[in-house]
């Protein structure tokens, strides 16, 4: 199986903890949500955090407010709960279409709308293992000097 | 002892002629119920270990943990070609944690699932062949430990350049990818002519040639290859693995370590599908076992998804180029086919790949003069091998995809076109091979009704068709892969007082439903409910030695002796049973738990526990043996006996499917599969292993694709283009479309209830059935696998689509007409005379 590296881990209440233990080691923390995309990042060696904030439990992050000024979505609503949520579906139907076309039910239930927008997801050269990066020769955003991208013509630079 | 083409048996351990195993003819055949109807055979029956699998209960390999167990991991090369000038471990070593690390040097000896071409090491000692080639392998307390000492081990590697395509294998053989080879890159090279081609083609009124490329693809079963070595104090080792051929593995364990084969146990646990990838032995069970012998401690190796990948043996890419000639009445006269086929860097079953790319090709269609030459070269990619319908899915679908383009030109129905080439029952095929039960033309019609074929080909609007295919594929092959003149078959029955039937056989159940064959068979012979049977299968040290899951051979071979123990089992209860009420062993019958005479069943009746005991009493301990060998076949040529089977299945196809001409995006709507499985044991079984096949060739025509990335600044080429099952699609149920499972049943005469293969056979026609079907939709000719949008897309591009669309459908509506047929210049270039 593809292995997690070590790292410390915190799982704050409250965003003014999340906030303090951000604080704690600028630069060599990551922020976990559902984990969908950050799991599978650590596991291929993306992040090599000394800490990781598991930010499910922040209450305060969970809703979904209908105000005067418009919708207000906190950045640990799911996506599945963004896809079924009756006023999204009234309001804007296309993002809770789009949240439903996400994946399958199982990554809908643990993505979150938070984690959508901060994706580390970018291409077919870094979203893969240490071991296949390696045997790439590394890549210009992760370990090496030369930025892949599919084009094989141009395979150079991206 | 020969050393090339067909595995020839050492004189000295040859059995007389007069003395060797015959299987026992039973009263009424194989073929008939015990009782005078089937209680649970063809019942629609549950499969024995379902439950245990949808209820999280089932252990597979990696679900074993053993006290003090240690975890393993290999290290690869990151270069497809390179020599290894030195390893070091040093630094890996002083790693607390690290227990043992191997290299090439600690498991020098070569191995190889066929024993004329052993040309693998557990480890590489001399050079990397592949990104993924294993080189080094530590054991350690945890995973992350192992994943850390490998970091630490340096390599220095001198690079090759990297072969990768069968032409640069052809062109470049002074860089030998796989030192074993006799010349260049040639893995193995096969030419058989049967008739005389040139003449029977010279017959023909119409003669189509065209090339086909099968791009390679990938098993991807859902576990990963696992093992745990435990080597104990008193030097015996039990490797428990992810295999399908716990028997082969068990030779081969011996051969690479060392170890006395007494001395081995292999144990394969439940199975997470195989499909054929798990059908040989590979770096893991070697290490995992020589780690365990180093530390005394049991050691788990547990593949990831990339590695699963580098693992391969899978679909071989192949190039085939046919030409096939036909006459005005429809009659196919000679064809000739020159095949390339890339195997990547080592041998697997390669010999055996390079002759079924031609030898399976000659049911259920009847050829007059046939010829191949077949080529397998070696690359500097992971290893090809057997998947799913070995060897025989690439030729099927550029033949079948000839044959249409035949009946095109002649203005036939191309289901006719197949109906009037039928090969026969009971007869042999140009290259020699046995064919007894055939269902073909009954696939065939069943697939052309429930379609609705004859209202739908070439009458529906663009963008829409409909296509046929047809094939045939072994129910085993004759012979073991290394010499010798055993059963390939085994079965222990136990029956005792309890009532309860526990049955030994060392059959290989990769989810196909073997255990459940075994099952249904006991209790279809004893009169027992299913639930009171137990199935040990797969342990070397406690059941009969069977050869494995591969080339379909479970149901009709472990079926057949199991119906030999189970029916001589069955005979000293009946016999006792006789013996009380003074009637004919015949009269006895046993079923649903009862047991009773014809005459006076009423009267003469107990339960079958009661009988077990009777004959207990009057027997001793019961228990019986069954095993199962088949006849000597094949052809009377060097070769000739690859592809000989005892039986052979026979499969039609309808697809139908929806195309967008704007974008190439194909959408396969529905596929209607017909299959002559013999006799369906259990109908559900197989109608679950029709529709699994149907799917995987559907996938195979749509979407997978086994690709590699070419040489750029800072990598050689032969990187995997994306080993995850992110970057390597396979269809989900959503993407899968309906599908429709007819099963026809022939009864085989040596079948085991009349019982043929059903689980790879279906797969075949699925490709070509879906190419036809997009030339009924958009008259674009898809030569080319897979049939995404880019590629369908450049087809509509490159032709007057339109054009050929409305020609071809003018051609069949001609002829139906009475219209005299014409064979005038077909679509795609390809020749009519
Ligand atoms: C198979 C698959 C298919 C997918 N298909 C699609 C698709 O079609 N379209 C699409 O848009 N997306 C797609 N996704 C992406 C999916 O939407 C995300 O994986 C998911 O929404 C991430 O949410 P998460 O809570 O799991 O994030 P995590 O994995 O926990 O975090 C993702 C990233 O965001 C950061 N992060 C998370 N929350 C916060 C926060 N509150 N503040 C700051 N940073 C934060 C993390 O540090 C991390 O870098 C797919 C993902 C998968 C696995």
């Amino acid at each position: 199986m593809l292995t997690l590296p070590s790292f410390e881990w915190a799982r704050p209440r409250t965003v003014e903890e999340t906030l303090a233990a951000l604080s704690d080691r600028p630069g060599e923390t990551l922020v976990v949500a559902g984990g969908t995309d950050a799991v599978p990042n650590l596991k291929h060696r993306l992040h090599e955090p000394r800490l990781v904030v598991h930010i499910g439990g922040v209450r305060e992050l969970q809703f979904v407010r209908d105000a005067e000024d418009g919708l207000h979505l906190g950045a640990l609503v799911t996506l599945a709960e963004l896809a079924r949520h009756p006023v999204v579906r009234r309001d804007f139907p296309s993002l809770a279409r789009a949240a439903g076309l996400v994946a399958g039910p199982q990554l809908r239930n643990m993505g979150t709308l938070g984690g959508n927008l901060c994706l580390d997801t970018r291409c077919t050269y870094y979203n893969q293992t240490y071991f296949w990066r390696s045997a790439l020769g590394y890549c210009l955003k992760k370990d090496g000097a030369a930025a892949w991208r599919r084009t094989p013509r141009t395979s150079r630079r991206c | 002892m020969k050393r090339r083409g067909t595995p020839a048996i050492p004189a000295d351990r040859m059995m007389p002629a007069e003395k060797r195993l015959i299987p026992p003819a039973w009263p009424g055949g194989r073929t008939a119920p015990p009782n005078r109807e089937f209680r649970v055979i063809g019942k629609r029956n549950r499969k024995v270990e379902g439950l245990a699998k949808v209820t999280g209960r089932a252990i597979y390999a990696d679900d074993i943990a053993l006290p003090r167990m240690l975890h393993g991991k290999l290290l690869r090369s990151p270069h497809a070609h390179a020599r290894i000038r030195s390893i070091d471990v040093s630094a890996a070593r002083a790693l607390p944690g690290v227990h043992a690390i191997l290299t090439g040097r600690d498991l020098p000896e070569y191995f190889g699932i066929i024993p004329w071409t052993e040309d693998e090491q557990a480890l590489c000692e001399e050079k990397a062949r592949y990104v993924g080639d294993a080189v080094a392998a530590v054991a350690a307390e945890s995973e992350l430990i192992a994943e850390e000492a490998l970091k630490r081990i340096r390599v220095e590697y001198e690079t090759v350049p990297a072969i990768t395509s069968i032409d640069e294998a052809l062109e470049h053989p002074e860089i030998k990818v796989n030192e074993k080879a006799k010349e260049g890159n040639i893995s193995k090279h096969v030419h058989l002519e049967f008739g005389d081609v040139e003449a029977e083609l010279e017959k023909s009124d119409a003669t189509i040639e065209a090339e086909y490329w099968y791009e390679g693809s990938t098993h991807a079963p859902i576990e990963p290859h696992c093992a745990i070595g435990d080597f104990d104090a008193t030097g015996f080792l039990t490797l428990y693995s992810s295999t399908q051929v716990a028997h082969y593995l068990h030779r081969d364990l011996a051969k690479v370590l060392g170890l006395p084969t007494q001395r081995i146990r292999v144990i394969q646990p439940v199975v997470g599908g195989a499909f054929g990838g798990k059908s040989e032995p590979f770096s893991l069970e070697f290490c995992a076992a020589k780690l365990s012998m180093l530390t005394g401690r049991p050691v788990k190796i547990l593949y990831t998804r990339e590695e699963v990948f580098y693992a391969h043996r899978g679909r071989h890419p192949m190039r085939l180029r046919y030409r096939t000639g036909i006459k005005r009445d429809g009659t196919l006269t000679g064809v000739d086919a020159k095949i390339h086929i890339d195997g990547g860097a080592y041998s697997s079953f390669g010999l055996v790949t390079t002759y079924y790319s031609g030898q399976l090709l000659t049911a259920p269609y009847q050829m007059k003069a046939y010829r191949f030459d077949s080529t397998r070269v070696f690359t500097n990619k992971p290893c090809c091998g057997p998947k799913r319908g070995h060897g025989s899915v690439q030729p099927r679908f550029a033949f079948e995809c000839q044959i249409d383009k035949l009946a095109d030109a002649i203005g036939m129905d191309p289901i006719e076109v197949r109906r009037r080439n039928f090969l026969g029952e009971h007869t042999r095929t140009v290259n020699e091979l046995r064919v007894t039960s055939n269902g073909f033309p009954q696939c065939l019609e069943a697939v052309e009704r429930a379609s609705d074929w004859k209202r739908k080909f070439r009458r529906m609007p663009y963008g829409h068709g409909v296509g046929v295919a047809g094939s045939m594929y072994i129910s085993g092959t004759n012979y073991c892969i290394y010499p010798n003149e055993m059963p390939q078959s085994g079965v222990q029955l136990k029956l005792d007082r309890s009532g309860r039937a526990t049955v030994f056989c060392g059959a290989s159940d990769i989810g196909q439903g073997s255990d459940s064959v075994l099952a249904y068979i006991v209790a279809e012979e004893l009169g027992l409910d299913i639930g009171d049977i137990r199935v040990v299968a797969a342990d070397t040290d406690l059941t009969p030695v069977d050869l494995g899951s591969y080339s379909s051979r479970e149901t009709f071979m472990v079926g057949n002796a199991c119906l030999d123990a189970a029916r001589k089992l069955r005979l000293m209860v009946a016999e006792s049973l006789a013996e009380r009420w003074g009637c004919r062993a015949e009269d006895v019958t046993l079923a649903g738990g009862v047991a009773c005479s014809t005459r006076a069943p009423e009267k003469e009746c107990m339960s079958v526990q009661s009988a077990f005991q009777l004959a207990e009493a009057r027997h001793g301990t019961l228990g019986s043996v069954g095993w199962y060998q088949s006849p000597k076949l094949g052809g009377d040529y060097r070769g000739g006996t690859i592809g000989a089977s005892p039986a052979y299945s026979f499969t039609a196809h309808v697809a139908e499917v929806e195309c967008d001409p704007e974008t190439g995006r194909v959408s396969v709507r529905k596929i209607w599969v017909a299959h002559d499985c013999g006799r369906a044991l259990n109908p559900v079984a197989v109608e679950g292993q029709m529709e699994g096949s149907a799917y995987m060739g559907f996938a195979e025509a749509i979407f997978e694709e086994q690709l590699f990335k070419p040489e750029a600044p800072g990598h050689g080429a032969g990187l995997h283009h994306g080993p995850s099952l992110l970057d390597y699609r396979i269809p989900t149920s959503l993407d899968t479309p309906e599908l429709e499972s007819i099963i026809i049943e022939s009864v085989d005469p040596e079948g085991p209830y009349g019982a043929k293969e059903a689980g790879e056979g279906p797969l075949h026609p699925s490709i070509p059935a879906i190419a036809n079907a997009i030339y009924d939709a958009l008259g674009v000719r898809c030569d080319r696998l897979p049939f995404d949008p880019p590629r369908v897309f450049r087809l509509l591009r490159s032709c007057d689509a339109r054009a050929q669309w409305e020609r071809a459908r003018a051609h069949v509506h001609e002829a139906a007409t009475g219209a005299q047929a014409t064979a005038e210049r077909s679509p795609s270039g390809t020749r009519a005379r």
